[in-house]
């Protein structure tokens, strides 16, 4: 395969495997290698049997076709070029992320108990308790192990130096582990000789870590509490995953209608009786988790949780109302956490963020809309964003509008060019934007973070959007051994 | 175990028993038709419509029975909910909403299969011809069986697709016989037992019945070879006795007695038992009619019990 067809474009954006003077970076070198040695038609097979495997395995994500009335089963593009992370660089990373995922959890206790960095004045009062994701029920409610996020997926973008950014945190309910775990059994099978001439931490044992973190969250200690997934069903996006969780871990994979609560217990209806319920992983929304305490017509979730929760008779991963800390207003704050509650600078540089609700970074960021990215600070996946470098005048003109009439709903920041890396497309190397989700597991004695995480893809060429959900692919990542 | 897991698995049991017992029916019957003396006869194909389907249904949408069109409507036809096609669709929707219950390579083989059949035209099965089709389907179908004997803890949920196989597999033997009675007693009383040896072929008996029966093909030897033979595994009292036995695997497996499961249980072996005290003289072409009917009977109530109670009994003890 012919490497020199590559356009890494020099310094306009950082490029993972090639620098500014466009030689290859030494932790690529061997992969380029080996890379340069196959036969463009042999790269084709590769990624055939790449579609084919995930195709057989399953491996796919479902959407609701409205032209055909059924669901669609789709497998996510894999791009078989690793996105390789020497250790040195992954060390700090890991250090930031497990300082980030503490203050964050101090900080949600802080404010659904005496609320002290609001009374300190570092946070402003409305910011928190006008906040969509802010949860009244979880006031003074206290959680087992004071654990509110257990599994948390912290985004990480590369400025054009290759400086790491936090992009955005993820407290409610992350997903992307399965496609981590499936990538990498693809890239063993399917690339051994390469995966083997590289020294890689592997990622299996983070689902034995995944399951001790959800087994020290058992209210009072129970050495062998029963564990359940608990999955909007086989119509959701993610059900894939859910299952993949769940098989993995051997932990019961549960709908709402497959729960009772009876006397503040929560338990499976089993074929041979009930069986209490002692952690739940959900992967629904909090809005849904109990039809008595939030939404009342939801079918998902279990009617009399809160109650069994307030109890302490079950521990929920994540705790509902998270989501008051990955709102993308308080995300500015997070370096203020880190230094307040854990007295430590933070490791991890935040993206600059404005404040639309403050006049003066209001009117800064009106002038400067073409070069900023402004997003609508309850809204993820991509939803709700303008990209300024990228927009038109009249969206830009819209959006303008916008701010001004809601700027407590907006937040702006600076156009960050994400870095590249190489995919194959038609046998060729050619450069896309990435990003990395980096999962963070939180028990009550170890914050672990899964080496690598998962690196997402902005297929089509020059986008910045790298979710599934909008046309993103992932990579694995590979996280050197010292 | 949840409950819609089990009646989950107990289908998937069931669908994949039925996608055999059909690729096996209808790859035999194709070379029946090929040994057809008289051109355009179109005997066998209205046959196997009744074998699998539906022949008034198959008219709405077919402008005549001939072999392509039947082909398609009993392999391929996605509304038809007996075609090979529909069996394999559901069998694998219902895994892919347990599928962490089970090996993923049981999941890997199923849906591998799946994704084959939906890119079938009937085309394709001419292309190849029919033997080497049917033959890729059934090899499909052998490689997840096998799958499951090797890979599945011998638990609940083992027990519960066994279940499901083999009641269909009784099930399904009886109903093939009904059938073939119905046209050997009531349509032409004058044809010829190539019926019956195709039936005997498409469970792969053909040599097992020689072994037992040195003289002759009769209609009551074969009826009785594939109702009452104690170790042939395809006859209906061997799919019993294998049904019972997994059932009280179940059973005993179960922490606390459910009276109710005892009682599906028995009824199972009382169907066995009565099967037991036949013997060639109850299948006359006079009174076989009525033995299948009621055996038929037998097993819809066997079905009917295991749905309400091993599926939709609320056990309210904590």
């Amino acid at each position: 395969m012919d490497l020199n067809a590559y356009k890494y474009e020099g310094s306009q954006f950082y490029d993972e495997v090639y620098d500014a003077g466009g030689n290859i970076r030494p932790h690529y070198s061997k992969l380029m290698e080996q890379l340069a040695q196959m036969a463009p038609y042999h790269v084709m097979q590769k990624q055939l049997a790449i579609e084919k495997q995930m195709q057989e395995e399953g491996v796919t994500y479902t959407l609701y076709s409205a032209t055909q009335g059924h669901m669609l089963e789709r497998t996510i593009p894999f791009d078989m070029i690793p996105n390789i992370i020497p250790s040195a660089e992954w060390a700090n990373l890991r250090a930031g992320l497990v300082q980030r995922v503490k203050a964050l959890n101090a900080f949600i206790k802080d404010v659904y108990h005496e609320q002290e960095i609001i009374r300190d004045g570092i946070i402003e009062r409305e910011m928190v308790v006008a906040n969509t994701y802010f949860c009244r029920e979880m006031m003074h409610l206290d959680v087992p192990q004071d654990m509110y996020i257990a599994v948390s997926g912290i985004d990480l973008i590369r400025n054009e130096h290759g400086e790491y950014f936090v992009l955005e945190d993820n407290l409610r309910s992350p997903s992307g582990f399965s496609y981590l775990f499936k990538g990498r059994s693809l890239m063993t099978n399917l690339f051994p000789e390469w995966y083997f001439a590289h020294d890689i931490r592997d990622v299996q044992p983070s689902i034995d870590r995944f399951l001790s973190v959800l087994k020290q969250l058992a209210p009072n200690g129970k050495a062998n509490p029963t564990i359940g997934l608990l999955t909007p069903g086989s119509y959701n996006s993610a059900y894939f995953e859910h299952m993949f969780l769940a098989q993995q871990m051997g932990i019961h994979l549960v709908e709402g209608r497959d729960m009772v609560v009876n006397n503040n217990k929560v338990y499976i209806r089993n074929m041979s009786g009930l069986q209490q319920v002692d952690v739940l992983y959900r992967r629904i929304d909090d809005d849904f988790l109990d039809p008595l305490a939030f939404r009342p017509d939801s079918m998902l979730g279990v009617a009399g949780l809160m109650n069994a929760y307030r109890s302490g008779n079950i521990a929920l991963a994540n705790a509902p109302g998270t989501g008051v800390a990955d709102d993308k207003a308080i995300y500015a704050f997070v370096p203020d956490m880190i230094r307040y509650y854990l007295n430590e600078e933070p490791i991890l540089k935040n993206v600059p963020t404005y404040i639309l609700s403050r006049a003066e970074e209001r009117e800064h960021v009106l002038a400067h809309l073409p070069e900023m990215v402004v997003k609508e600070t309850s809204l993820s996946g991509g939803y709700g964003m303008l990209i300024g470098p990228k927009a038109s005048e009249q969206e830009i003109a819209l959006f303008a509008e916008k701010i001004r009439e809601h700027p407590e709903r907006y937040i702006a920041q600076p156009t960050i060019s994400l870095s590249r890396c190489p995919v194959i497309k038609d046998a060729q190397l050619t450069p896309r934007h990435i990003d990395i989700r980096a999962f963070v597991l939180s028990g009550s004695q170890e914050v672990r973070v899964i080496p690598g995480g998962l690196t997402r893809v902005a297929m089509r060429e020059g986008s910045l959007v790298v979710n599934s959900s909008q046309g993103g692919g992932v990579k694995d990542t590979w996280v050197l051994s010292e | 175990m949840l409950n819609r897991v089990a009646d989950g698995l107990f289908w998937i049991g069931r669908y994949m028993e039925r996608a055999e017992n059909h690729t096996r029916l209808i790859s035999t019957v194709y070379h029946l038709s090929t040994q057809r003396t008289k051109r355009n006869d179109i005997a066998h194909w209205q046959h196997l419509l009744r074998l699998i389907g539906n022949e008034n249904d198959f008219l709405n949408s077919y402008s005549e029975v001939s072999e392509s069109n039947v082909l398609h409507y009993v392999t391929l036809r996605a509304d038809n909910q007996n075609s090979i096609r529909s069996c394999i669709h559901i069998a694998r929707n219902n895994m892919r909403q347990l599928r962490e219950k089970m090996p993923s390579e049981c999941w890997d083989t199923l849906n591998s299969l799946y994704l084959w059949i939906n890119e079938q035209t009937v085309n394709d099965i001419n292309a190849e011809t029919p033997y080497i089709f049917y033959k890729k389907i059934q090899e499909q179908l052998s490689s997840f069986q096998g799958t499951l004997y090797a890979t599945m803890m011998r638990d609940k949920e083992f027990h519960f697709i066994e279940s499901g196989k083999c009641l269909e597999r009784a099930d399904n033997g009886l109903r093939m016989l009904q059938a073939i009675h119905f046209s050997l007693t009531v349509e032409c009383p004058k044809s010829d037992y190539s019926f019956l040896l195709a039936l005997l072929k498409s469970v792969n008996g053909y040599e097992s019945y020689r072994r037992v029966y040195a003289d002759k093909i009769s209609m009551q030897t074969v009826v009785e070879f594939l109702m009452l033979h104690p170790t042939f595994p395809r006859s209906t009292c061997y799919s019993l006795q294998i049904l019972e036995s997994h059932l009280r695997s179940l059973v005993t497996q179960q922490s606390n007695q459910n009276f109710l499961h005892n009682k599906v249980l028995s009824h199972v072996g009382k169907v066995h038992a009565e099967l037991l005290c036949m013997d060639k003289a109850n299948f006359t072409v006079e009174r076989l009619g009525e033995h299948l009917h009621h055996l038929i009977e037998s097993c819809d109530m066997i079905g009917l019990m295991i749905d309400r109670h091993f599926f939709h009994e609320e056990v309210v003890s904590a």
